[in-house]
């Protein structure tokens, strides 16, 4: 649930990237933080290990602004992808409102991209939630390496082997490149704060 | 702020907001253009030279090497992570040509590795500058040890060639006359050297510490 203050009128939204290592989680933030900068002027924060992984999550908190006279305050955070930090994945998954679940599309990643969303699952129910009570989304990142002949898994696959039975909005995208990085953003900082007034209503 | 916001009007504002703050129409990301077919096939030719190079240094495969990477810089000017592997190519071909058979044996390979980086961050010219940037990185390295290397061994050198004159009664090379042209020529590829390794160090300054 999301922090709320009802006297200063705040509310505090929290989105999680989620997904396989390496499948483009940091790229998205910092794509994010690159190109609108100048107008959501946010400072990211990231722990990254030697080897440019992420080693305990990066953070992105921006303001959407007065929204019918609440301060709406958006805070990214991403996960480490790789299966040896799961209680750090857990950590990061308490008191989410809205989750991108960033699958990596090159085939080589069929299998990494159902353990992890089996993982976020079984990380949400230790908080009693699921991928039915939360708001999410999908995204299939580097859809553009097709390109570069290197084989990737079709949206149709991709569909069939994450998105069956949920029916969740999904986004192609590229992160490197910023393609429907910020339509995706968009649409779970929606899903989020719509699920937060329905609850309060 | 169930009172407060009807769903419609919520919903209404919010996207209105999200849209001013994260607007799609601007598009991607710019990135620098794919590089044209001309500077392909003038790195296609600088390929070639290199390969000619790795199996047999003559002084004319070394002057068409430091011609062609004049060609491609001024080429991909533009380009500024590509303008550091080319001041570093560069500044290597004139060692080369200064150093011919006393080259350091590290030589070869860091031209080579930088050649090869050098292909790979063009043919990715639309990816960020800052990922490009970290790719060159390893040879930056390479390239920075290696003059380490070479000024080291210059060090050295000066007790070596003072000790081979007395035991030859001195005198140099310069067989050949001193003529106008060949010391014009000689000024000209000293100050062309001098020029990109003020380059390079410049751009591997910026490299290092981007917007400063």
């Amino acid at each position: 649930m999301a922090f709320i203050n009802l006297k200063n009128k705040v509310i505090q939204v929290k989105i999680v990237y989620y997904g396989p290592g390496r499948g483009g989680k940091t790229t998205n933030l910092e794509y994010i933080h690159r190109r609108f900068q100048d107008r959501i002027h946010a400072e990211m924060v990231t722990v990254k290990t030697h080897g440019d992984r992420t080693l305990f999550f990066d953070f992105l908190p921006f303001d959407i602004g007065l929204i019918h006279g609440y301060q709406i305050k958006v805070q990214l955070y991403t996960v480490p992808g790789q299966p040896k930090y799961n209680a750090t994945r857990k950590l990061v998954l308490r008191g989410v409102d809205g989750i991108v679940f960033v699958a990596d599309s090159m085939a080589v990643c069929r299998e990494s991209n159902v353990q992890s969303l089996k993982n976020l699952q079984e990380n949400l129910a230790a908080y009693r939630k699921s991928l039915v009570s939360v708001p999410w989304v999908l995204q299939y990142n580097k859809i553009d390496l097709a390109e570069q002949g290197i084989p990737v898994l079709s949206v149709e696959q991709l569909e069939r082997d994450l998105n069956r039975g949920f029916g969740r909005p999904a986004f192609p995208a590229s992160a490197l490149k910023g393609v429907n990085v910020a339509a995706t953003l968009k649409k779970i900082i929606s899903l989020a704060v719509t699920s937060i007034r329905d609850e309060l209503m | 702020m169930a009172e407060a916001m009807p769903g419609n009007a919520l919903e209404s504002e919010l996207e209105r907001r999200l849209e001013q703050l994260f607007p799609e129409e601007e598009g991607p990301e710019r990135t620098p253009a794919p590089p044209p077919e001309a500077d392909r096939s003038l790195l296609a030719e600088l390929k070639k030279i290199v390969l000619s190079i790795d199996w047999e240094i003559t002084p004319e495969a070394i002057a068409s090497f430091i011609d062609q990477v004049r060609l491609l810089r001024e080429a991909l000017r533009k380009d500024r992570v590509a303008g550091v592997l080319l001041n570093m190519l560069g500044a290597l071909g004139y060692y080369i040509q200064a150093s011919r058979s006393q080259v350091h044996p590290w030589t070869f390979p860091v031209l080579n590795a930088v050649f090869a980086r050098l292909e790979e961050v063009v043919a990715l010219a639309a990816e960020p500058e800052s990922e490009r940037r970290r790719r060159i990185q390893p040879e930056i390295n390479a390239y920075q040890q290696l003059r380490a290397k070479i000024a080291q061994g210059r060090q050295r050198q000066p007790v070596a060639a003072a000790k081979a004159a007395a035991r030859t009664g001195g005198g140099g090379e310069s067989e050949r006359p001193l003529t106008a042209e060949l010391l014009a020529r000689a000024l000209a590829e000293l100050r062309e050297q001098l020029l990109a390794e003020i380059r390079s160090l410049r751009l591997l300054l910026e490299a290092r510490e981007p917007g400063r």
